[in-house]
């Protein structure tokens, strides 16, 4: 504990450099902006970014990447307080009580108490990363390629069910897609190409940046382009700073939402959207107002804002401990990593801990600076919601064509960001969730290997598979993860209440 | 709202989800893609070397993953066409009688295919053809001015539309160039 306070000082203290702090700002505010728009994702801005930091020391790279995620998701919130317009689909909870209350005439103390919010949950997200990380990654050293299977079985049918949880069936199709598509190409053990039709540029497989710039730029953009106009901002901004008055009452809340939204975060595939809606329920319940919720209640406002952005730390958790994503945006993250040559996962611990301190340090230092941008210069930033998206999005899609192209300087990978950007808008269309579909494709090799792998050491035998004590955890999980999405479960469960509830009664009837 | 009689929703799902008609449809036609693709990766998986030449253990094939998720995806996509048959999805042909939905699905639609056909353009056909320079700006300019152009209005009082929208185009695009060229040393096509 101590060697890695030690480990965190340290990496706080390389980072502080002018540049450095030039880049966290600058980073940070692109991030807000880029949140901000309604149509540009935390993932969209991650990815690109990717593009254009990939030669860029590893650190700088990273830092900026990081920056760059917390500030989206934090940013999100402006929009969805000033045009009921979500920024991400991690701020669709925060339009729930944070557009009424800018309706009210509120919209700065709104902007001051999201942004105070963000800030908690990022601290508390911040604090669980450094103690889960290594606690996670120690634990994963336990994993051979039988466990490894499950966990990436287990990361797709979770991911399914989270992201499309009106049919998860489709979630699951999703992410099953993905893990095919990560198929193609030269497989990891024999060197044999699969599914490449002869095309040499298919050999080498498909990409995860063009595949993600695709799937969650350029789809925005047809997405964003189905409309014909979004209403400006009206609302008048006045006092942005917050009162501790509106903050401390709440601080069960926040804490609450913390800690969920770490939780939901460090679920692989799952995310700052459903965080963001599991801590606005939770908060609902236990609130002694629930009545204010969806009508301009400053605590649901917390609740989702401090959730999505707990949500960004807790994604990173599995990033660094598993090599598994805990989010979309944390999936670029992960692929940025492995393109400046550091290798999440569960060695990182024994090969690199001092690099898991340092992205806690780079969290700690975007949170700061989101929390100071956050209550400066709103009134002059929020102007950028006045751009009309008929400037902006070819602007973002010539970004698109030049960052898939910029990493290998093929135009192959241009096609390849099309192609998952025409599918990704399809997919949105049919109702099939992106983010299960791309964690697929991130771990389709290690899928792929690992059970072969699996199969080899025990000789064809699929006993270990169902035995091994970590195994048997996983595959329960995913058993109750599949069975809890069935209409008789639902209905048992029903049953079960309904009895227990008669029973009760009778036995405080008899008492 | 009450569900009609007959509306079988799966094994999996919300009863609001699996009703909407044009959902439905959806379904059944992406079950059909979905089956056929799912199928013709099995066969492929199946046909697909097991390298006993080499020596290498059959267990460790090339095909068995892709196989095996060929196979998951078939069962998916059966569970899928099976709901949507019985919810009717299969009369793919049949209109909804909503002309206000269907004009506005219409713009919709135009717009994205309008969308998607100049960005097609920019970056399939005139991308590595033309200077890149040149053939940013152009799509830029492009773009602004087809979704910005008031059909009712004169073309002469547009005249600023064109300006700002060339000035934009001209502009962001030598930002780009100039960033990747010269700060992040990339052979631009």
């Amino acid at each position: 504990m101590l060697e890695g306070m030690h480990q965190f000082v340290d990496g706080l203290l390389s980072f502080l450099t002018f540049r450095t702090i030039f880049d966290v700002l600058w980073s940070t505010q692109l991030g807000i902006i880029v949140g901000m728009l309604p149509g540009l994702t935390a993932t969209m801005g991650v990815a690109l970014m990717t593009t254009l930091t990939f030669n860029m020391p590893p650190d700088s790279a990273i830092l900026i990447l990081v920056c760059m995620y917390i500030g989206a998701i934090y940013g999100g919130g402006r929009s969805a307080i000033l045009l009921n317009i979500p920024g991400t689909p991690a701020n669709a909870a925060t339009t729930m009580d944070g557009h009424p209350l800018a309706l009210k005439g509120e919209a700065g103390r709104a902007i001051g108490i999201s942004t105070t919010g963000s800030f908690l949950g990022s601290v508390i997200g911040m604090i669980m990363l450094a103690f889960f990380t290594p606690l996670l990654g120690n634990f994963a050293l336990n994993f051979q390629s039988f466990e490894f299977f499950w966990l990436t079985v287990f990361g797709i049918v979770i991911s399914g069910n989270l992201t499309a949880p009106k049919d998860p069936i489709k979630g699951w199709i999703s992410g099953f897609l993905g893990i095919f598509v990560a198929l193609i190409g030269m497989e990891g053990i024999h060197g044999f190409v699969r599914f490449s039709f002869g095309n040499t540029n298919l050999s080498g497989g498909i990409n995860l940046i063009p595949a993600m710039v695709g799937a969650f730029g350029f789809a925005e953009i047809l997405s964003m382009m189905k409309y014909k106009h979004v209403n400006v901002i009206k609302s008048k901004i006045e006092r942005i700073m917050p009162r501790l008055k509106d903050i401390y009452p709440f601080r069960k809340t926040i804490i609450r939402s913390g800690l969920i939204g770490t939780l939901i975060g460090a679920i692989p595939g799952v995310g700052e959207d459903i965080a963001a809606w599991v801590s606005y329920d939770f908060a609902k319940r236990g609130s002694k107002k629930p009545e204010e919720f969806g009508k301009g209640s400053v605590e649901g406002l917390i609740a989702s804002e401090t959730g999505n952005n707990a949500a960004v730390a807790g994604a990173v958790i599995p990033v660094l401990s598993l090599g598994i994503p805990g989010s979309a945006p944390a999936a670029v993250l992960l692929a940025a990593m492995f393109i400046h040559g550091v290798r999440p996962g569960p060695l990182i611990m024994i090969e690199s801990p001092e690099f898991v301190y340092k992205v806690v340090a780079m969290v700690f230092l975007a949170t700061c600076a989101m929390f100071v941008l956050g209550l400066c210069m709103v009134k002059y930033v929020v102007k950028v919601l006045q751009v009309p998206r008929t400037k902006l999005m070819p602007l973002i899609f010539a970004l698109c064509v030049i960052g898939s192209y910029a990493i290998e300087s093929r135009i192959f990978d241009v096609r390849v960001m099309l192609f998952f950007g025409v599918l990704g808008f399809l997919m949105v269309e049919m109702e099939y969730p992106v983010a299960p579909m791309i964690l697929g494709l991130i771990l389709g090799n290690m899928l792929d290997t690992n059970f072969r792998r699996a199969l080899v050491i025990a000789e064809g035998e699929m006993m270990p598979f169902v035995s091994r004590p970590i195994c048997i955890v996983l595959i329960a999980f995913i058993v109750v993860t599949l069975v809890s999405k069935t209409k008789w479960f639902k209905a048992s469960i029903d049953l079960v209440k309904r009895k227990s509830t008669t029973w009760l009664f009778k036995r405080s009837d008899h008492g | 709202m009450d569900w009609p009689s007959g509306t079988h929703t799966g094994c999996f799902g919300t009863n609001a989800h699996m009703n909407d008609p044009k959902m439905v449809k959806k379904d059944f036609i992406t079950s059909v893609v979905l089956i056929t693709f799912s199928l013709t990766v099995i066969t492929m998986s199946y046909t697909m070397p097991r390298l006993e030449r080499r020596g290498i253990d059959p267990f460790s094939a090339p095909g068995v993953v892709p196989g095996m998720i060929g196979l998951i995806l078939l069962c998916l996509a059966l569970v899928l066409f099976s709901r949507s048959v019985r919810n009717g999805g299969y009369r793919v042909f049949r209109r909804e009688a909503d002309a206000n939905g269907q004009r506005l699905h219409q713009g919709a639609a135009f717009r994205v295919l309008l969308t998607l056909f100049v960005s097609l353009v920019y970056a399939v056909g005139c991308l590595g053809r033309i200077g890149y320079y040149s053939c940013t700006a152009l799509y830029m300019f492009t773009f602004i001015c087809l979704f910005e152009f008031q059909t009712g209005k004169p073309l002469w009082s547009q005249k600023k539309m064109f300006l700002y929208a060339a000035i934009q185009a001209l502009v962001a695009s030598l930002l780009i160039t100039v960033v990747f060229q010269n700060l992040f040393l990339v052979d631009l096509p």
